[in-house]
């Protein structure tokens, strides 16, 4: 049972990195591969700042940034010299791996002995409740300032402008500014599951954020199955299930290797498995 | 008060396509005339409308707005004194959002889009208010995603949202540019929005540029009549010389 209970604690962990995709595949329309990177730039920006013993308000303000900027730079990438969104981000992903390395000055810190965010909660006894209840306040607070950004005037002209930018063009949006900004906030949120996710294990590793992006992206599928099946238009219980997405494939993994799958397998099974996830929609359209 | 001065645009210069669009085109539009813009396919009509909205940037000339010279400024700048209303009925509106969030967007036209809900009950009594007159049943559907709605539904919202951010109370120039509204629409639906378009801009006083391929249409609207033929206007009517205009006469403008 407590191998399910941890996947449902990475599940949690993974979250803002969920919703940091909802942002760019789902409210911009972009495939985002800087993920990769900025989840380990957040990773490593962490890890290193915690071995210097820097107080964990600034590394938590750290990290978001620095995902914020390795983001906000695809975006330049994209908007302002127009390149592809994908080759942008790939061109950003693969420059952060020197500068995670560079960072990190080595391509593993173990954070042993180091008090993490958990200690936070060090009132609570048990290591496993004192990262429960963290992982679902700090879950609880980003869902509630999502959903308010996304209600504002500034989120709905971020909404608008990954759905009909001419329109919102015309409403006065500097579009090419917005989506800069709409992939820094992705990449931001993404830096902090990297920030989480680091403390949860105990360690950065320069590897960490290798395909990472499909976990966001499987997340996010999930959620959207759920919300398309019961006809959800609000957009708080939608980042609701996108938060449920990411846990609900923390559990499937952790399923398929408690029924013995090779771990050696487990990133086909993840490849399948979001395939499966993704075409759902189209095999129910072709039965019709 | 709008002036277009010398304004030229060619598409592809230099090469085998080369397309002159504009070719020294000035007009002066005083506020509130009503100016109708006819001529065939490729006279440079559209063209003409998106270099005054800023989707195109002009080669030579200038645009000046109410005495600001805006050449330089990018569309979404523009939308400070610029509503659009686009021949595809579905451009003007965003699906996913819900009709209250539209109208919120297009309220905030000429402003900034800041950190803040503005959403709440005072606004969408106002929108409520402002659907209820439009009588298309639409008053208790504010929450429905826009994209579930026709285009016709659609264009009508479209061109109430234009004027949505003088109902908030903001003035200065208050310019309506549209690109054949109802191309895309059935004759029913059209006369229903050339309609509505005609009562909105009497009652908020707008600044019009129609552009329409429908000769009715041309000649039962607006004040003013321009025709374009490659890139130059032709002919430049108002006033009594357009109302006694006939049905051939300006039929015979495209032989």
């Amino acid at each position: 049972m407590n191998f399910y209970l941890t996947a449902v604690l990475l599940g949690l962990g993974f979250a803002s990195l969920a919703l940091g995709i909802f942002i760019s595949m789902r409210i911009f329309n972009i495939p985002d591969i800087t993920t990769d990177g900025s989840f380990t730039l957040g990773g490593a920006v962490t890890a290193v700042l915690m071995t210097q013993h820097v107080s964990m308000p600034v590394i938590f303000i750290s990290a978001f940034f620095a995902g914020a900027i390795a983001g906000a730079i695809t975006g330049v990438i994209h908007t302002r010299l127009k390149v592809n969104a994908l080759l942008a981000g790939i061109l950003v992903m693969t420059a952060l791996y020197s500068v995670n390395l560079a960072l990190m000055g080595r391509s593993n810190i173990p954070l042993i002995e180091i008090p993490t965010i958990f200690s936070m909660a060090g009132f609570i006894s048990g290591e496993v409740n004192q990262q429960a209840t963290v992982l679902v306040v700090f879950v609880f607070f980003l869902w509630q300032l999502m959903g308010w950004v996304l209600k504002t005037d500034f989120g709905l002209a971020m909404r608008a402008t990954g759905n009909n930018e001419s329109m919102i063009r015309a409403l006065g949006v500097n579009t090419n500014r917005m989506k800069i900004i709409g992939l820094g906030l992705a990449n931001g949120l993404t830096a902090l599951s990297g920030f989480l996710i680091t403390q949860i294990q105990g360690f950065a590793d320069i590897n960490m954020g290798i395909g990472i992006v499909i976990l966001g992206l499987g997340s996010v599928m999930i959620g959207e199955i759920f919300s398309k099946t019961f006809h959800i238009r609000s957009v708080p219980v939608q980042l609701l299930l996108v938060i449920a997405g990411s846990i609900i494939f923390r559990l499937i993994l952790a399923f398929a290797l408690s029924i013995g799958i090779d771990a050696l397998y487990l990133k086909l099974v993840v490849a399948v498995f979001v395939l499966v996830v993704v075409s759902i929609p189209n095999l129910k359209r072709s039965n019709d | 008060m709008i002036e277009l001065k010398n304004i030229s645009k060619i598409f592809n210069r230099n090469s085998a396509n080369e397309v002159v669009a504009l070719q020294n085109v000035s007009l002066v539009i005083p506020e509130k005339s009503f100016v109708v813009i006819v001529g065939a396919n490729g006279s440079g009509k559209s063209t003409l409308l998106n270099a005054l909205a800023g989707t195109i940037k002009t080669d030579e000339g200038q645009i000046m707005i109410g005495g600001n010279d805006i050449t330089e400024l990018s569309d979404f700048d523009r939308s400070k004194w610029i509503a659009r209303i686009f021949q595809n009925p579905l451009s003007g509106t965003s699906p996913e959002l819900t009709i209250l969030e539209n109208f919120r967007l297009a309220a905030l036209r000429t402003e900034k889009k800041t950190f803040h809900i503005g959403t709440g009950e005072k606004f969408r009594k106002l929108v409520q208010n402002k659907l209820k007159l439009l009588g298309l049943g639409l008053g208790d559907k504010l929450n429905q995603p826009m994209g579930t709605l026709s285009g016709g539904q659609r264009q009508a919202l479209t061109l109430l949202m234009a004027v949505m951010p003088f109902e908030m109370g903001r003035d200065g120039t208050k310019i309506l540019l549209m690109d054949e509204p109802t191309a895309a629409l059935d004759p029913k639906t059209s006369a229903l929005i050339l309609d509505l378009a005609d009562k909105i801009i009497s009652q908020y006083n707008l600044t019009v540029i129609f552009v329409t391929h429908q000769l009715k249409d041309a000649l039962n609207y607006g004040n003013r009549i321009v025709s374009m033929e490659r890139g130059k206007i032709t002919r430049d009517l108002a006033g009594e010389f357009k109302k006694n205009l006939t049905n051939n006469e300006v039929f015979s403008w495209f032989q």
